[in-house]
């Protein structure tokens, strides 16, 4: 047993996977595909390259970005595709819609706050981002607030850098998710995407539906960034 | 509010003066000055309030200092001189009824990040914003007080460069209680006497 029981740590350890929150039990969105990367490398891969990317040479490489395991966080690997433009073959009527899909990633955390005083999202979202308040200039700063029948949300991201922050409360039930979002969009798509993401999440375990981001064209050409 | 913190003697680390006050000298932005000649000064620091409350962010630990491989390459600092700005060199915030004080504590990586800081600020102003988070999220469900903001500004402060400063809490009016602020390898955060070996 001693033996078997030293294996399993070794393996846990070495193959870098580690347990999290099952989010696909709280909500549905439908840019979380699934219950989230499990292998820390994978997540750190692309963390790092995410921030290479939008920053080239003003990428900071003196600092520790590891990423650390928590049980109640979940990381995903998103993507969110924007359309560029409608393109038709000569000769014939078919019409191609090209688009620009952006990866993103997406740490995400969920809280049952059945006992914890109701409070609004504006009061939780000033709390919460005090630390971008404490950091930027306020000319960079962009926030806003979703609301629609199921949800009251928030963001908040500084136009100098490719994270957005959010914060999304239930409605119907004394729950909240929050976390953040690395993607290098341009900062004139930043906006629409993150009200997209708040808009389309759901506190109901297991529906299965409303996946926000679904295109009906029939034909599409991508480039990846 | 701030102010610069000079040597009148260079080589003499006692010759310490502080300037005067200006408001100017926010280290989050590029108003900071650190300079070593006799015409802008020998700075060996800067003291500064943070109104939020927060907690030192790299803009405190890499902005005050003085571009190091610079200063050596270019001025031909003598070795006495460069062994007085390392031991001496501190960064101080006062937030929230407490005052911080950053000191160097790996003299290579803090220079190379020094001379990398002005390019790098932007993405380093990101990750210290997402790892603050990524504590809050993690320790606490709703809301924090100052303390607990303050933590989680210290966890991703030390998490990121741990490696290259020092970092000491002490409240104000608590004489003789400098505290040691150190990071397990949860992420958490303790306060420790800087005697205790």
């Amino acid at each position: 047993m001693k033996t078997l029981i030293t294996s399993i740590i070794f393996l846990l350890l070495t193959t870098g996977l580690f347990a999290q929150q099952d989010i696909k039990s709280k909500i549905s969105n439908g840019f979380i595909r699934d219950n989230g990367l499990t292998d820390l490398k994978e997540i750190s891969d692309l963390n790092i390259k995410l921030a290479k990317d939008y920053f080239g040479a003003n990428f900071d490489t003196y600092a520790d970005r590891s990423i650390e395991m928590a049980p109640n966080v979940s990381f995903h690997k998103i993507d969110y595709s924007i359309a560029t433009g409608v393109q038709t073959t000569p000769g014939t009527r078919t019409r191609t819609t090209t688009y620009t899909t952006y990866d993103g990633l997406l740490q995400l955390s969920w809280i049952d706050l059945s006992t914890f005083p109701v409070r609004s999202i504006e009061d939780i979202s000033k709390d919460n981002y005090r630390v971008v308040y404490d950091t930027e200039e306020k000319s960079n700063i962009i926030t806003d607030y979703v609301k629609n029948d199921n949800v009251e949300g928030s963001f908040i991201y500084s136009k100098n850098g490719n994270l957005i922050i959010f914060i999304i409360l239930s409605k119907t039930k004394p729950e909240m998710v929050r976390g953040t979002i690395i993607i290098n969009l341009p900062e004139s798509e930043r906006s629409e995407f993150a009200k997209a993401f708040i808009g389309g999440t759901i506190f109901e375990p297991n529906t299965g539906r409303t996946r926000t981001g679904t295109r009906t064209d029939s034909t599409r050409t991508r480039t990846r960034n | 509010m701030g102010a610069a913190i000079k040597l009148r003697d260079p080589n003499d680390p006692s010759s310490v003066y502080i300037d005067p006050a200006s408001s100017d000298n926010k280290v989050s932005s590029k108003s900071v000055n650190p300079s070593w000649d006799a015409t802008r000064g020998y700075v060996i620091g800067y003291i500064h309030n943070h109104p939020g409350e927060g907690s030192p962010s790299p803009s405190d630990i890499f902005n005050p200092a003085v571009d190091l491989l610079e200063m050596v390459n270019s001025q031909n600092i003598p070795a006495n001189q460069l062994q007085n700005y390392l031991r001496n060199f501190s960064s101080s915030v006062v937030s929230g009824g407490n005052v911080y004080t950053i000191t160097i504590a790996n003299a290579q990586l803090f220079a190379m990040m020094t001379g990398n800081f002005s390019a790098a600020q932007k993405d380093a102003n990101i990750q210290y914003q997402n790892a603050t988070l990524e504590f809050i999220n993690r320790n606490y469900s709703n809301g924090t007080t100052t303390e607990e903001y303050q933590a989680s500004g210290e966890s991703a402060l030390i998490k990121m460069y741990g490696k290259m400063f020092n970092l000491s809490k002490q409240k104000i009016g608590e004489t003789d209680r400098n505290k040691a602020v150190k990071r397990d390898q949860n992420g958490n955060i303790s306060k420790v006497n800087p005697c205790t070996p």
